[in-house]
């Protein structure tokens, strides 16, 4: 494949170039109300091109291999239309040339598992969960994922790499009369099919809390002292500042970007915050990024002061700091953007008991129900939660939206827990989907957060 | 086309082929600076197959060997969704407009010079951060099937949008303007960003409490993808959902009309016909507060006993069809927006917000950041706030509209006013 890249591309008259050609396949079963809604496996491929000349960087993507020259013909007219209406010239940080050939590693390879094997699995856990009390629907959906990416560019760079995700999400749904609770469940990773076996007893805990969550009250509003669990601290971590580490969103915002200065103190002494897709089998991991530039281990803050911050070639020659290889696209339709592979809260000392009695009264917040930046500002839902009194946990609540500030919430992280769990679920949405999106930690204690309700 | 239909009927009891051609162009502008102009162009086909009561898809970019995908097709039957329904015979639909061929004269260069003109048109007056981009795509998409059904249909669209950044964040006021080929963003448009930044300069955390909140037409898409979250052919068939056994009941205030138009000259998502072949239809979706009907496509109308409403679309050509309410207009009322704010006392106007996709949106509650909001006293619009929530169940503050717009405002495929809705939760200082 590469040899057919090198001669679709043989004539471009470009400062830089480079191309991706990928196949992507999808196995999936998704099933509803113990009904099969859909179930099968499809295949599809494309191109994008991304052409660099007289400082002008622009994209095509397309499908079909006889569209090249014109693609490259589209490419060079938007570059040069861009060239002579822009006054900084666009210039990708150096890179190091790469040739290699990566392989998924995989502990059981899902390809190799047959379809109806795929959808017993999805049945037994549909079954499984529909057992439990106060049931009421299970929206099940089993995938994997095989992307096989074949990446070119002009400097001599020429990379194949497979990366391969599994899998298993529900939405559990209880109902009393005509409340419903949705609570979601996710298992899967980049590291093999093994990922969704033998998952009954947490599954059987959703269902539960569930269950439970038609006698929770709706949480009153207003602000808090709270504790967030390793999945909503994850998300916090993710929305309220990993979005803010991503260099493109940085540089398209003057202002956040003066405030955002490598070296600025934005956090108490004690957040740590590390971006590392290179951690072995996590949700996360990937060994090139979509520019073929090697991903490393990022420490994004370090004792509460800014020390790193994710980019693309681009962002990365523009703002003077080096590469890190976050350069991502969902698949064959889109040109990469910077994306989070794998952030978390650097673990600290204390026990959850120790943060209970730290907390006194206050929220305990669990598991997130997805979230959301817009500037400065973020807000992301949880699935459940429980009211502190005294260090100890009393009835359960429901209906949490959490909001904040980037700039205050961070000053107000107040202790750290010693547990470390990173999500499965995967899943951001910044314009493209990145299923791959992997992010957790520990425990984490806040003096003020903001939530939304009655 | 012709001929992989004829292969895949040979072989299934029924089959569909479904094919899209698309290009879209796009120029947009960061921070004042021309920043991108992107090309993609894609094309796929998708095969459907019933065999022994039994669904079967596949789909390709290029089509290289039909029996092939008639193999996969039929490969994925076998493990697949049983279907009570066929593909229809359809051959009169209304003949609509949706393609204006000035779309393919466009060019790059000058839209780059009209974005510039409205870039610094702006920045005169405000001196702010200016996003703003300009796009333009064609689609030309046909069904056939093997009940006899040929039908295809071209589109073209056009859209625009400026965005003011507030100072110091990443909110801002956006406007958007669409149409089937080149339209300008009006003036008009632009003065209103304009005057609404000009106030957010003084920022207001509002008081938490109950007040009367205005959701512009940009604003209360969350509360009603929750009624289309609940009002959907699955949420009905897996009976968890709210509005099930209760349509004709009031849901929502007496004063709401919400309906969709397939026809809408003015709307993007103008469609005689929908993915899977069905005529398309106007739905009355909320008469006078009552709740009337759900989108249907062609598998949950049958599982339901009920007929299918011609809304069977596709996101993607990797994905299935299937029920999406589209082309969604709201009756308006009878205040122009001044009005329905110098009735206000204490209250806010909601432009933007953030969070809309999370929480328990099939039981309707909502609890959603405000990125772009203002703050109302006295009936005078006081500045912008800062740091608040909106939370409620999207019933419940539905049924407390007390006043409509009399305008609506066109934004892609949706035309609607904005609302005033009394006694909203709002969580501030």
């Amino acid at each position: 494949m590469i040899d057919k890249l090198k001669q679709m591309t043989g004539k471009i008259d470009a400062d830089y170039f480079d191309i991706r050609y990928e196949t992507k396949r999808v196995e999936q079963v998704v099933m509803s109300k113990k009904e099969i809604r859909s179930c099968g496996s499809n295949l599809g491929d494309g191109y994008v091109l991304r052409v660099l000349k007289n400082g002008g960087f622009a994209t095509v993507s397309f499908t079909k291999p006889e569209q090249a020259e014109m693609a490259i013909k589209r490419a060079v007219e938007n570059a040069e239309v861009l060239a002579a209406n822009r006054t900084e010239p666009k210039v990708p940080a150096k890179a190091p040339v790469v040739k290699a050939n990566i392989k998924a590693k995989l502990i059981e390879d899902p390809r190799q598992i047959s379809l109806p094997e795929k959808i017993a699995i999805v049945r037994h856990y549909s079954d499984l969960l529909f057992a439990q009390p106060k049931i009421a629907n299970v929206d099940i959906q089993y995938y994997d994922v095989y992307r096989n990416k074949y990446f070119l560019n002009s400097e001599g760079s020429e990379i194949n790499e497979e990366l391969i995700t599994t899998k298993l999400g529900a939405g559990v749904v209880s109902q009393e009369g005509s409340l419903t609770q949705t609570v979601r469940m996710a298992f899967g990773g980049s590291n093999g099919f093994q990922k969704v076996r033998g998952r009954e007893e947490e599954a059987i805990e959703r269902a539960r809390i569930a269950a439970e969550l038609l006698q929770a009250e709706p949480v009153t509003a207003g602000t808090y002292k709270m504790i967030l669990n390793p999945g909503i601290a994850g998300v916090f971590t993710h929305e309220a500042f990993g979005h803010f580490s991503e260099a493109d969103i940085v540089r398209d915002l003057p202002a956040l970007r003066e405030k955002m200065q490598i070296g600025t103190k934005m956090g108490t002494d004690i957040l740590n915050i590390i971006d590392d897709a290179t951690m072995a089998d996590q949700l996360g991991y990937y060994k090139y990024d979509d520019e073929g530039v090697a991903v490393r281990k990022v420490n994004l803050m370090t004792n509460g002061v800014l020390t790193g911050r994710l980019h693309d070639r681009f962002t990365a020659g523009e703002m003077g700091e080096p590469i890190s290889g976050h350069a991502i696209a969902e698949d064959f339709r889109y040109g990469p953007i910077v994306r989070m592979g794998n952030i978390f809260i650097q673990p600290g000392s204390h026990s959850f008991e120790e943060l209970l009695a730290a907390l006194d009264d206050g929220l305990y917040i669990c598991d997130a129900m997805g979230g959301q930046t817009s500037g400065e500002n973020f807000t992301f839902g949880a699935n459940y939660g429980y009211i502190v009194k005294n260090g100890k946990l009393q009835g359960m609540i429901r209906d949490i939206n959490i909001v904040g500030n980037l700039y205050t919430t961070l000053n107000s992280v107040a202790m750290i827990g010693n547990d470390f769990v990173l999500d499965e679920s995967g899943g951001c949405g910044k314009g493209q989907t990145n299923i791959r999106s992997c992010l957790g930690g520990p425990h984490v204690l806040f003096n003020n957060l903001t939530v939304g309700g009655k | 086309m012709e001929k992989l239909l004829k292969l895949a009927t040979q072989a299934a009891d029924q089959a569909e082929v479904f094919f899209t051609n698309d290009t879209s162009d796009d120029v947009s502008f960061t921070d004042s600076k021309l920043d991108k102009a992107d090309t993609s162009m894609s094309a796929g086909i998708a095969l459907r197959v019933i065999k022994d009561g039994k669904i079967g898809l596949a789909h390709t970019r290029n089509l290289l060997d039909r029996e092939a995908l008639v193999k996969q097709a039929l490969l994925s039957a076998k493990d697949g969704m049983e279907v009570g329904f066929s593909f229809p015979l359809t051959t009169n639909v209304p003949k609509i407009d949706s393609y204006n061929p000035s779309i393919e004269t466009i060019s790059k260069k000058d839209l780059v010079d009209e974005g510039k003109r409205m870039i610094e048109y702006i920045n005169k007056k405000t001196g702010g951060q200016v996003n703003a981009g300009f796009g333009y795509a064609t689609s030309h998409a046909g069904i056939m099937n093997s009940a006899g059904t040929n039908l295809s249909q071209k589109d073209s669209d056009y859209w625009v949008y400026a965005m003011l950044v507030f100072p110091g964040t990443g909110s801002g006021l956006f406007k958007l303007a669409t149409a089937k080929s080149h339209v300008p963003l009006s003036r008009e448009k632009l003065d209103e960003m304009i005057e609404l930044f000009i106030l957010s300069q003084n920022q207001i955390v509002p008081e938490t409490g109950k007040m009367p909140v205005i959701f512009a037409e940009s604003s209360h898409s969350a509360l009603l993808s929750r009624f289309f979250a609940a009002a959907s052919p699955t949420s009905f068939y897996n009976k968890v959902s709210p509005l099930v056994n209760r349509i004709g009941e009031q849901i929502v205030s007496a004063k709401l009309n919400l309906w969709q138009d397939p026809f809408d000259k003015e709307l993007s998502s103008q469609a005689a016909f929908d993915c899977e072949g069905t005529p398309t239809q106007k739905l009355a979706y909320i008469e006078n507060g009552i709740f009337k009907a759900i989108p249907t496509d062609l598998n949950y109308a049958h599982k339901l006993g009920l007929a299918p409403t011609g809304n069977g679309f596709r996101g993607s050509i990797e994905a299935s069809p299937s029920a999406q309410p589209f082309n969604i207009c709201m009756g308006m009322g009878d205040k122009s927006l001044k009005e329905m704010i110098s009735g206000i006392d204490k209250g806010i106007i909601v432009q933007g917000l953030m969070g809309a996709h999370s929480g328990n949106i099939l039981n309707g509650e909502y609890s959603v950041g405000v990125s772009s909001g203002f703050y109302i006293e006295h009936g005078v619009i006081k500045g912008r706030v800062k740091d608040c929530m909106l939370s409620g169940n999207a019933y419940d503050t539905l049924m407390h509209v007390s006043e409509i717009e009399n305008q609506c405002h066109n934004s892609g495929s949706r035309k609607l006013p904005s609302i005033l809705c009394d006694g909203v939760s709002v969580a501030g200082k």
